[in-house]
């Protein structure tokens, strides 16, 4: 356990060493915080409509301006953190826990239990991610699996992003549990008698965590990303929820006449994105300097 | 089975040239692009095949992308029944006879094995359907006006993307450590981190309204007005209208493959073989180019798959912002409209563009390393 807290401990001195990506892991923590607390922050709730003062550019009483419909846009930000992080890194979890376990079951046991989920992973690869996305979206924005109000809005775009995602975690694990597999501390947890799945949870996942890490962290952004695309082709949260890609894609309409309404939302987004990017390649240096860029 | 593919090889040469001396004729220069770069690419390719007896390994690929393909048709047709509500359930609501005459001319009153069987059997003899929504019209039909314009815009966002981002990477990886490569690095986790949702008004503005020249510098403005230098916001007629576009849809792999080339080629650098090279005394510039450049060019060759990906959906926004004709809108339409035929021939085309698209670079892989062994 020594040597896996003494790497754990070096890229962290790595990580220290590393400025640009120190800042980003602050911003981000910055962005989580008011995620988590956006209920209590933000100036005016976030769906309060106030008609006879649409579409406003900032001011002293509105920091950021007003929407279509005399809603503050500060304040659905604010908001809006919560929906855009809620939906990165849940469906980075999500198909996290799907893909680690598919790839590394796979890996593990080999032979023909890997060469039919290997199959399923190529013709889940061949599957137009769109399309898949839009009618899996569809599908459970008709059925409401969940009673929170919040989750509710947000329950389609999390199944539908996580069934696309899973795949590629899928084959990066599998590829890691073949490196690991060979190692001789494996032949030596296999020699004290440790049972397979023993192994496999108590030492080989350990051990491939550093490449997991990294991957998640490339893929939260792409999700909000992603997020964003279903948003603008008309299939984001179920109002009046909205994220920061809800909010960019509204403000794009009317970008001649109200700039502003696509420029903070957008602001948002693209810092945001920037800082995981970053962060990424921050934490793949530290941990994992041999990884290739993915 | 030699003979076979030296006559594909030629055939194919043949054929492409052909088309470019039409087009040449025409002096229509960005379709004879598009046709070396098919000559080129798909030259590549066989003469892949054939110096490396990929033939079986190819056909073989292609049998099972056929099983792979019928799989996604199955789990696809399965899926759609899963959708709330009808084709043919509308707001105002059909007398029941007359809904059960439209339900009884498409099939969808007979079992779903039935229909199943129907649709499957359909595709085998390459029939896709009638569309629900767009009476009277083939989903063959409409694929043929709209697929050309989607894939002409794929396409050239690709090559584009090639264009920018290997140059872009090799300059940053020759120029490691230096303000010059942190600052190409930086551009290619902006063009990463930016929306297309974003950049396309922001090139608008720029391109097409001419900001902020229009308000600094209205003199220069007019002229460009006058002279037809403003490039067009929308719609698909000519090459100008190509430009934004293919920028838009461009710049995020083109991003992404600069980091991929200059990752790799950090990577290749530090190889003995380069420092043979060097220890010869040959100039960087030729180390650079024949030596690193050529080695490091695998990796991002594995990115092509998913860059096909990514462009496929990433077309659909760019279509939407600057209405191009293309088969996106159909995407989410006929998902509304819950138009399965439609909905099928989508998921089916894109499959087999994806596939597509992963079989060629397993083949480049060979080509560009002999050692490389394919599975």
């Amino acid at each position: 356990m020594s040597l896996q807290e003494n790497w754990f401990h070096e890229g962290l001195q790595r990580l220290k060493k590393n400025r640009l990506a120190l800042f980003c892991a602050y911003f981000i923590g910055f962005i989580c915080l008011v995620a988590i607390f956006a209920k209590n922050l933000t100036p005016y709730p976030f769906d309060q409509q106030n008609i006879d003062r649409i579409l406003e550019g900032p001011s002293h009483q509105y920091w950021m301006g007003t929407d279509k419909l005399g809603r503050d846009l500060f304040s659905r930000i604010i908001y809006g953190s919560r929906m855009s992080m809620a939906v990165g890194v849940i469906t980075a979890i999500l198909s996290l826990v799907i893909g680690a376990l598919f790839g590394a079951i796979s890996g593990w046991f080999g032979g023909w239990v890997d060469a039919i989920m290997m199959r399923i992973v190529d013709i889940a690869y061949s599957i137009p991610s769109l399309v898949i996305m839009i009618l899996v979206k569809v599908i459970f924005d008709s059925i409401n699996i969940f009673s929170h109000p919040e989750l509710r809005a947000l329950a389609g775009t999390l199944i539908a992003l996580s069934i696309v995602g899973w795949v590629t975690l899928a084959r990066l694990v599998r590829g890691q549990v073949l490196q690991v597999k060979t190692s001789v501390y494996i032949e030596a947890g296999r020699a004290l008698g440790l049972s397979q799945w023993g192994l496999l949870f108590r030492h080989v996942f350990p051990n491939i965590m550093g490449p997991i890490i990294v991957m998640l962290t490339f893929r939260i952004p792409a999700n909000i990303l992603f997020e964003s695309f279903l948003s603008f082709i008309g299939l984001g949260l179920q109002p009046p929820y909205s994220s920061w890609g809800v909010l960019a894609s509204d403000g794009a309409d009317m970008l001649e006449s109200y700039p502003h309404l696509i420029l903070f939302p957008g602001a948002a987004l693209f810092l945001t994105m920037m800082a995981f990017q970053l962060l990424g390649d921050g934490l793949r240096d530290a941990f994992d300097p041999k990884m290739k860029l993915q | 089975m030699k003979i076979f593919s030296v006559a594909l090889f030629w055939v194919n040469i043949i054929f492409g040239l052909s088309l470019v001396f039409c087009d040449l004729s025409l002096m229509y220069v960005p379709r004879v692009l598009l046709w070396s770069f098919w000559i080129l690419f798909s030259g590549s390719v066989f003469y892949g095949i054939l110096r490396q007896q990929l033939l079986g390994f190819f056909f073989k690929r292609v049998g099972a992308s056929i099983i792979v393909i019928a799989i996604i048709a199955s789990m696809t047709f399965l899926l759609l029944r899963f959708l709330p509500g009808g084709p043919f359930d509308e707001e105002k609501a059909l007398p029941p006879i007359v809904k059960a005459n439209i339900e009884k001319k498409y099939g969808l009153d007979q079992p779903l094995w039935k229909q199943y069987f129907n649709y499957m059997g359909g595709l085998l003899r390459g029939h896709l359907g009638y569309s629900y929504k767009y009476e009277g019209r083939e989903v063959s039909a409409i694929i043929r006006d709209s697929f050309p314009v989607s894939f002409k815009l794929g396409f050239y966002a690709l090559v584009l993307s090639f264009f920018i981002g290997i140059p872009l990477g090799l300059f940053a990886a020759s120029r490691y450590g230096t303000r010059l490569d942190s600052g190409a690095m930086i551009l290619a986790i902006s063009g990463i981190s930016l929306p297309s949702f974003l950049v396309a008004p922001i090139l608008i503005y720029i391109f097409s309204f001419g900001w902020p020249l229009d308000i600094f510098a209205p003199s220069l403005y007019q002229w460009l007005l006058q002279n037809n230098l403003l490039l067009p916001p929308a719609l698909w007629h000519s090459p100008a209208h190509y430009i934004l576009p293919v920028v838009t849809l461009g710049i995020r792999p083109a991003a992404f493959i600069a980091r991929l080339t200059r990752a790799s080629v950090l990577d290749v650098i530090q190889a003995d073989f380069v420092r043979t090279a060097r220890s010869k005394g040959l100039s960087e510039k030729v180390v650079l180019y024949h030596h690193v450049l050529r080695n490091s060019l695998v990796p991002v060759l594995t990115y092509v798959g998913p860059l096909t990906a990514g462009i496929l959906s990433g077309s659909f926004v760019v279509e939407v912002i600057f209405a191009i004709p293309g088969i996106a809108k159909y995407f989410v339409q006929s998902v509304f409209n819950r138009d399965y035929p439609l909905i099928l021939a989508l998921t089916i085309l894109f499959s087999i563009m994806l596939i597509l698209a992963n079989l060629l670079v397993d083949i480049l892989y060979k080509v560009v390393d002999p050692r490389m062994e394919v599975s």
